[in-house]
């Protein structure tokens, strides 16, 4: 019993980074991030029987916390919180102490983690499965069981309509992104 | 194809290009048009600056806090006892049976006759079971042991043998080395009296 808990231990040592990041792609904040990833391990606890050594151990934890990480991110997609686009936050303000490099990619990741909230989940997860994960085209297919045309179209229109909604985010104009960006 | 099909497939080729995913042929073909069509180069440069900051955003400045494994820990740890803890309590003994189990199969399939045959009479029939695994495991390892003496006995015997042929190829040798010496010195037309050189070897 105790080998067994140690091995779990060491488990959670390795992977525990790699799942947060996994998390961090998919979850609202990084508080979300910390309970969505003990989410990930708690499911990797029950499916452990499931795992068969032919496989890579790190891939097979990937895709289970992938799997757990869309499914809390279609619950949170499905109540959103509706903010009136006057009241989005604006993006963090660059500090004294921060160059200003560094401060301008927050910037930008914080805008478009914003943006991307407001996508439409059916655009927003083939998005964060191909330009935040780096996963191919086929396997984001696989994975939301859907067509592989589908998946490229949907990835396109997402970047479209990340980018206008940018635009009229710079030009002071509402960012919200509707229906009618859909095709 | 209609101007509006044509459009979205245009910005779909954008969107591709500004991920890197074209071939060289192709991108060449879509920068052309960017060239010519200032509102698809304006969309081509946002997506550019959208994969920037999806790119930004996955580098992720921020960083999971310092006991994020002291949380999973907690959370899963009594999970995973309730799960796994009664399938490790009985695994020795399962494992101990079926060892035991091949061990005589393999090592001695009467005794496996004769200990079945006996078991409906023997008021411990696993103990008897257990207790003759036990034996013929202590034979397969004392018959183990003597194996690998004997192979280790073998080798040393074959390593005497080598070192013994080794000694001698190395004195015949040098047998033949002297002799050579020998032989070159007294045919050496330099060191021989006969001054015509032709004295029997």
């Amino acid at each position: 019993m105790s080998g067994h808990e140690d091995a779990w231990r060491t488990l959670v040592d390795r992977f525990r980074l790699p799942v947060w990041h996994i998390a961090y792609r998919f979850a609202a904040n990084p508080d979300d991030a910390d309970e969505l990833t003990q989410d990930i391990f708690m499911r990797l606890v029950n499916v452990l029987p499931s795992y068969r050594p032919s496989g890579a151990l790190g891939a097979w934890i990937r895709q289970v916390a992938t799997n757990v990480a869309i499914d809390s991110y279609r619950r949170r997609r499905r109540a959103p919180v509706l903010v009136p686009d006057e009241e989005i936050p604006e993006p963090p303000v660059p500090t004294s102490w921060q160059p200003d490099a560094i401060a301008e990619r927050r910037e930008e990741a914080a805008t478009v983690r914003q943006l991307l909230d407001r996508l439409p989940p059916e655009l927003s997860e083939p998005l964060i499965l191909r330009d935040l994960m780096d996963c191919d085209y086929p396997e984001i297919a696989d994975r939301l069981a859907i067509p592989l045309g589908t998946v490229k179209s949907r990835i396109h229109r997402a970047r479209q309509t990340l980018a206008r909604a940018r635009r009229a985010l710079g030009r002071g104009g509402p960012a919200g992104i509707s229906k009618g960006d859909d095709r | 194809m209609t101007d509006a099909r044509l459009k979205d497939r245009l910005e779909d080729l954008v969107s591709a290009l500004a991920a890197g995913e074209l071939d060289q042929a192709e991108a060449q073909r879509v920068r052309a048009r960017l060239a010519e069509n200032p509102e698809l180069a304006q969309l081509y440069g946002e997506i550019r600056a959208v994969r920037r900051g999806l790119a930004n955003f996955a580098a992720g400045a921020e960083t999971p806090p310092a006991d994020l494994q002291g949380r999973i820990l907690a959370a899963t740890l009594p999970k995973f006892r309730s799960l796994y803890a009664r399938r490790t309590h009985y695994w020795p003994t399962w494992f101990a049976a079926a060892a035991a189990a091949a061990m005589l199969l393999f090592f001695q399939p009467p005794l496996v006759r004769g200990a079945l045959d006996s078991l409906p009479r023997a008021s411990d029939g696993v103990s008897s079971l257990r207790a003759a695994a036990n034996r013929q495991a202590d034979r397969a390892l004392a018959e183990f042991g003597v194996l690998r003496a004997s192979v280790s006995f073998a080798l040393e015997d074959q390593m005497d043998q080598l070192g013994d042929r080794l000694r001698d190829l190395e004195r015949a040798t040098r047998q033949r080395d002297e002799l050579l010496s020998e032989s070159e010195s007294g045919s050496d037309p330099a060191s021989t009296d006969d001054p015509q050189g032709d004295a029997a070897p």
